[in-house]
């Protein structure tokens, strides 16, 4: 065990993002996200910027890792719909495509990050749940990508 | 029978275009769909979406393309992961259907037992434009001229009927003969 100062030294030493350990990082994210005045869009701005900044192109990237703290799995339907009309992510709405699930149904959203004169760049998330109707529905799985559609 | 196929997925950010009458532009991304009935697609797009798109901006770029030099939207690139194999549908595919399963509009392109040597010359004219560095616009030299350019190269006309879309800068060449530039070919 470590002597309680050690240990408090350790607890609030801070850290390079890029230097912790990936759930480290993962949590530090999810904090990112859920304090009140970090929007999961703000966090995806960044995550644009940075793209950008790459010169490579926004080209259906997965950020799934950025979203996911905030969509746990066996999270209740209720409580996902709340989330994504409190950050303003869309509406929930039922793909229409070949469904991947073997019970329950998959929905999906999508909002914007820009919106400009020829060309958007946008995020798109999957959701599976499971369950027989939409009271008792649990997320199963999530996947989220950010992409640019552009002449 | 296999299908080289141009899907396009339409702009909504372009309603100005609707509103002069041209309609929707659309963006053209090329699938192939071999005879086991899965899919492989390239797109293509520019480098930097942060710019503030304006039509000054436009202008600007369409000058930036007789200098060669990079626009406020960068360069041209092609997507990494062009040519993964996906099947049309599922919601991994982004080629052919927007975010809710629902299909866009598409043309097929060629139909034949083997398409596989046409579609090796698509893949391979969008990685060697991709290295070219050429200057990005939005409407004059973008996506579309790459995907234009890339059915040329197999062969394959650009669709020009009722069923295709208004895809802006679909004619432009950007490929004048053994991997040149049309700019370095004199022509």
């Amino acid at each position: 065990m470590l002597p309680p100062l050690i240990l408090a030294a350790t607890l609030v030493m801070p850290h390079s993002l890029d230097r912790r350990a990936p759930r480290q990082a993962l949590f530090a994210i999810a904090s990112d996200v859920t304090a009140p005045t970090r929007t999961l869009h703000d966090v995806l701005m960044e995550k644009f910027h940075a793209m950008n900044a790459a010169s490579k192109g926004i080209f259906h990237d997965d950020v799934t890792y950025v979203v996911a703290p905030i969509f746990p799995v066996g999270q209740r339907m209720s409580e996902t719909k709340r989330i994504i009309a409190e950050q303003k992510l869309g509406a929930l709405r039922i793909f229409k495509g070949e469904q991947d699930v073997t019970q329950g149904t998959m929905y999906v959203t999508k909002f914007y990050l820009m919106d400009a004169m020829f060309s958007h760049v946008e995020v798109v998330i999957d959701f599976d749940f499971e369950g027989t109707s939409e009271t008792d529905m649990v997320l199963r799985k999530m996947n989220a990508f950010i992409d640019a559609s552009n002449m | 029978m296999e299908t080289i196929a141009i899907y396009y997925s339409p702009l909504a950010s372009t309603k100005v275009a609707a509103y002069v009458g041209l309609g929707l532009a659309y963006h053209m991304a090329l699938v192939h769909t071999d005879n086991a009935n899965v899919s492989f697609g390239v797109s293509s797009g520019p480098s930097n979406q942060s710019a503030i798109q304006s039509p000054s901006l436009a202008l600007g770029a369409i000058l930036d393309v007789a200098k060669d030099i990079p626009s406020a939207f960068g360069t041209l690139v092609s997507d990494p992961k062009n040519d993964h194999p996906f099947r049309k549908g599922r919601p991994e595919d982004y080629y052919t259907q927007d975010f809710e399963g629902v299909e866009y509009p598409h043309v097929i392109a060629m139909t034949g037992p083997d398409l596989s040597k046409q579609w090796k010359t698509i893949v391979t004219t969008y990685e060697k434009i991709g290295r070219l560095h050429l200057t990005y616009s939005p409407v004059s030299q973008n996506s579309n001229s790459m995907a234009g350019t890339a059915l040329r190269e197999a062969g394959i006309p650009i669709p020009f009927s009722v069923s295709a879309k208004f895809a802006p800068g679909e004619f432009t060449q950007l490929l004048c003969g053994d991997g040149k530039t049309c700019a370095a070919s004199g022509r």
